[in-house]
């Protein structure tokens, strides 16, 4: 029988990995863990325990879980930090479903390694490559830039694609419906094929 | 009392399937139409909040179709399609580009098996009747039944069955573009005059895409799609020159009937200068790099379709491909 209570800090390293801490809780938890290399080691174990219970868990892995969230949010934050200063504290969007994302996000980042490394069977391949390819779906902010704000030579490369994407699709689907007219309207010339 | 049940299931399931089958009726019937009808008018383009005017002339004719669009806003340009292929005039760069094509035409195209596999992934839905241009139109919405793709609504034009006015809208509603004819006629005989180009191009210079090669199997070229999202499947898998390339591009086309999306594959260092999302109307484009490749996934979808197809598109040359799972 064990003699484990649960604790406090149990009850908040498990709502975090449940994606359930509010906000500013969130923020708290992250603030002490940066300082507290003990928090790091207590998150790694919590996450290291579910793992196992869903038979999840590759001996192979380290247990720097929690260094690895810690590090896709400096990273997100470092992308951020302009839009969030300039919006009240009450104003600004939760941050645990992102902190969440980034922790499945570091943890199916750590199953890239045994994909490479091919140190798990290869009829797990593929299931484990879309739970990262999902994982990084998850990540993504609404950050996409208008084609036109792209550098000269990106919008090119693209226009040539999406020339050669209607020439190619417009044989299949409804693409002819709208294809040909995106084409035609281009304003500037998408023409770069001299002497091909 | 139970026995009505599954009587009443079957009823329902049976109106549904009327419900979808009325919709869809007139979807294949405007199919037809748009390839077989003669037709010109002017056509206006929105997007992004810009509107371009375009006139239009298709006809059809002893089993041969032939079309142009000639843009009336912006610069001159002017495209012309016959069942062999595209031509694109463009006066402003003095330049001739020539495309191979089979024949689809400006208007929506679809077949039989592409209206059945449409009504899988999108909710046909009949709105009633409607007036355009003076013309009564019947009003059809396809729904998407996911996230994966966007909608349309059309206005079908209820004596000729030519679609006056198509939108494409996102999942709140939004309109992304707009394809509409504000003016239209239907002549019984189009003159091959109506199709000679607007300018002398003979001293331009002249472009003609090369051929695409198609790859000999996706496993000898070692780039496999993945999952693709719910309803799409491969359609088409070729390489390609692009301009500013030195070696092909692989490019993997993929469709759910009505949407389409494009993944190419480059080596890194040729091209890969896009990276991240973009997007211009309905058109969602996505880029990342992929060990020593780069992937680039545009189409007439939302961003997580676009994402998703790059994000899961590998490599696997035939020497390292296993059992499948």
């Amino acid at each position: 029988m064990s003699n484990h209570e649960i604790t406090p800090l149990d009850e908040t390293l498990s709502s975090f990995l449940d994606g359930e801490l509010g906000w500013q809780e969130t923020e708290a938890l992250l603030g002490r863990m940066r300082a507290d290399p003990a928090l790091q080691a207590a998150l790694d174990r919590h996450h290291r325990c579910r793992a196992i219970l869903r038979d999840e868990w590759y001996p192979q892995l380290d247990d720097g879980f929690a260094h690895r969230v810690l590090s896709a949010i400096d990273q997100e934050d470092r992308a951020a930090t302009t839009k969030l200063a300039v919006l009240p504290a009450r104003k600004r969007p939760s941050l645990t479903r992102t902190v969440m994302g980034l922790a499945m996000a570091a943890s199916v980042a750590a199953v890239t390694v045994l994909v490479s490394q091919a140190l798990i069977p290869a009829g797990g391949q593929e299931y484990l490559a879309n739970r990262l390819a999902d994982a990084r779906s998850a990540l993504r902010l609404d950050n996409s830039q208008h084609w036109e704000d792209l550098s000269p030579d990106a919008a090119a490369e693209l226009n040539n694609y999406l020339i050669s994407h209607h020439n190619s699709a417009i044989d299949h689907g409804l693409n002819g419906t709208m294809g040909m007219m995106r084409v035609a309207s281009e304003e500037r010339s998408t023409i770069d094929w001299a002497g091909r | 009392m139970r026995s009505l049940y599954p009587t009443l299931g079957l009823l329902l399931l049976a109106l549904t399937g009327i419900a979808q089958a009325e919709p869809a009726n007139w979807l294949a019937r405007m199919a037809e139409a748009v390839r077989m009808q003669n037709y010109q008018g002017v056509i206006v383009y929105a997007r992004d909040g810009r509107m371009e005017s375009m006139r239009i002339v298709h006809s059809y004719r002893d089993g041969e179709e032939q079309e142009r669009i000639q843009a009336l806003s912006g610069d001159v340009r002017e495209i012309h399609r016959n069942n062999e292929q595209v031509t694109c005039i463009l006066p402003k760069d003095r330049a001739v580009k020539v495309d191979r094509q089979v024949m689809r035409g400006l208007l929506p195209a679809l077949s039989k098996a592409t209206v059945e596999e449409i009504s899988e992934n999108y909710e046909l839905q009949e709105l009633g009747t409607d007036k355009l241009l003076g013309r009564s139109c019947r009003a059809v919405v396809m729904k998407p039944r996911d996230d994966y793709r966007y909608g349309y609504q059309m206005w079908i034009d209820t004596e000729t069955y030519i679609p006056l006015k198509i939108e494409l809208v996102d999942a709140n509603g939004n309109t992304l573009e707009q394809l509409m004819f504000t003016e239209i006629s239907f002549p019984k005989v189009i003159h091959d005059r109506e199709f000679k180009p607007s300018v002398d191009a003979k001293d331009y210079v002249w472009i003609r895409q090369r051929v695409p090669t198609a790859a000999s199997t996706v496993e000898a070229q070692g780039w496999t799609p993945g999952q693709l999202p719910p309803g799409f499947r491969m359609v088409a898998h070729e390489q390609q020159m692009m301009p500013d390339t030195e070696t092909p591009v692989e490019h993997l086309v993929f469709t759910d009937g009505l949407a389409t999306v494009s993944a190419f594959v480059s080596a890194d260092g040729t091209s890969g200068k896009f990276k991240g999302l973009s997007r211009r109307g309905a058109v969602t484009a996505f880029g990342r790099s992929v060990d020593d490749f780069h992937v680039t996934v545009v189409g007439e979808v939302p961003q997580a379709t676009v994402e998703l197809i790059a994000n899961r598109l590998r490599y696997q040359p035939a020497l390292m491909t296993g059992p499948s799972p």
